[in-house]
């Protein structure tokens, strides 16, 4: 099978496995290689304990150091160990699994955690753009930033990254690093999705529909100008915007980082500076918005007349 | 006995009078209002629990008794969190 490059955060991925993100040519900086299949245990693997998060009887993830390096492994989906250097990675999808989870891991957790390890905050956000002026939704899974993003689309806005937020500083200025353009929408978006023409539609292999913004967006990083944290609540609210203060924005940042249950003082140690540098330039709104088409439509209505001018 | 920092805490001011405080031995962060920041500033280097009391007696407006017990849960909650270290 032909391998390809795809450029993902600012990171260059080769591949023997498709992925839904643009192909480019260069140097990568992560290789991945297949291994044969085999169940993946749901516990941490042997090693030492970087991160660990459990929901439930057989589902969760923990990572580990090992003597050869790192081990991520995905409770009864897939397993990935990575060499000490974190530039090669081979890939043990579960062998009960049909269709590969492999994919959506390879498009978001894989990279979320060579960027942690390398001292590179990440954070758990959906980003759109318009005139190269950003927007980010920070929520944790299920928290609505994806819906709130793709609904943004129909707003002349377009996507630039769904599930994490990695920024480069150009001086002060928090630039957007550029995921797959896609987003993924949970089953129950079908009317979201009838009611905004998309540029592309497909089903991903656990059951979402990713979509992509009809507009594209410039070759040029937008700038990162507002963070929204939603907070859905029950039908009859009205969406309303508030301004949080200095330690709530911190604790908003310092809530989302992407890689959960994160354990492993040391890379805490190195993005902190970065989280509280975000927290203290990009103003952080909280978004309470009623559950819904129309508390949606409420929202884009507020965030379309939202300045984006920097401060 | 005396108080001193955890080197698993990393420390940033708010600019809003709190200053955030990342635990991270536990991955948690802990916000200081304007009292805790002056004890967290005074443990730049360690202190005792009464020298720590007598300088937050200096620098604001309370009476003995309520310093003492405030000053003391607060130094309790910082050591129980793993923020603190008893020397």
């Amino acid at each position: 099978m032909s391998e390809s490059c795809y450029s993902l955060y600012g990171l260059l991925i080769q591949s023997p496995i498709q992925l839904h993100a643009p192909v480019v040519q260069g140097e990568p900086d992560l290789v991945v290689v297949e291994a044969a299949s085999q169940i993946v245990p749901a516990e941490p693997a042997p090693g030492e304990l970087l991160c660990r998060l459990e929901y439930g009887p057989g589902w969760g993830a923990a990572h580990v150091k090992t003597p050869t390096g790192y081990t991520l492994r995905y409770y009864g989906t897939a397993q990935f160990e990575l060499d000490p250097q974190l530039r090669n990675a081979t890939v043990i999808a579960d062998s009960s699994i049909n269709p590969s989870m492999v994919p959506e891991l390879l498009l978001a957790s894989v990279p979320a955690f060579r960027l942690l390890m390398t001292g590179t905050m990440v954070l758990h956000a959906s980003v759109v753009a318009a005139h190269d002026k950003a927007i980010a939704f920070l929520a944790h899974s299920g928290g609505g930033k994806s819906t709130l993003a793709a609904a943004m689309c129909g707003s002349g806005f377009a996507a630039i990254t769904d599930d994490l937020l990695v920024i480069d500083w150009c001086a002060d200025v928090p630039k957007v690093r550029f995921g797959s353009g896609e987003l993924r929408l949970r089953p129950d978006s079908a009317a979201l999705r009838a009611s905004i023409t998309f540029g592309s539609e497909r089903v991903t292999s656990d059951g979402r529909t990713a979509v992509s913004s009809a507009l594209a967006h410039t070759d040029a990083a937008p700038e990162l100008r507002v963070i929204i944290v939603p907070v859905i609540e029950a039908a009859g609210v009205r969406a309303e915007l508030r301004r949080l203060a200095g330690s709530e924005s911190l604790s908003a940042v310092l809530e989302h980082l992407r890689v959960s249950g994160w354990q492993d003082a040391s890379a805490l140690r190195r993005v902190f500076p970065e989280q509280v540098r975000l927290a203290r330039t990009v103003p952080v709104y909280e978004l309470r918005l009623a559950r819904g088409p129309e508390g949606l439509h409420q929202a884009v209505e507020l965030l379309k007349h939202l300045e984006l001018r920097r401060e | 006995m005396f108080y001193k920092r955890s080197v698993n805490a990393v420390t940033a001011d708010l600019g809003d009078g709190h200053l955030a405080v990342m635990g991270l031995s536990r991955g948690r962060y802990y916000t200081l209002n304007a009292t805790g920041k002056v004890i967290w500033t005074f443990l730049e280097t360690p202190r005792s629990a009464e020298d720590i009391e007598a300088h937050v007696q200096s620098c604001f407006d309370i009476d003995t008794d309520t310093c003492l017990q405030d000053s003391q849960k607060f130094l309790a909650d910082l050591v129980a969190e793993g923020l603190v270290e008893r020397v």
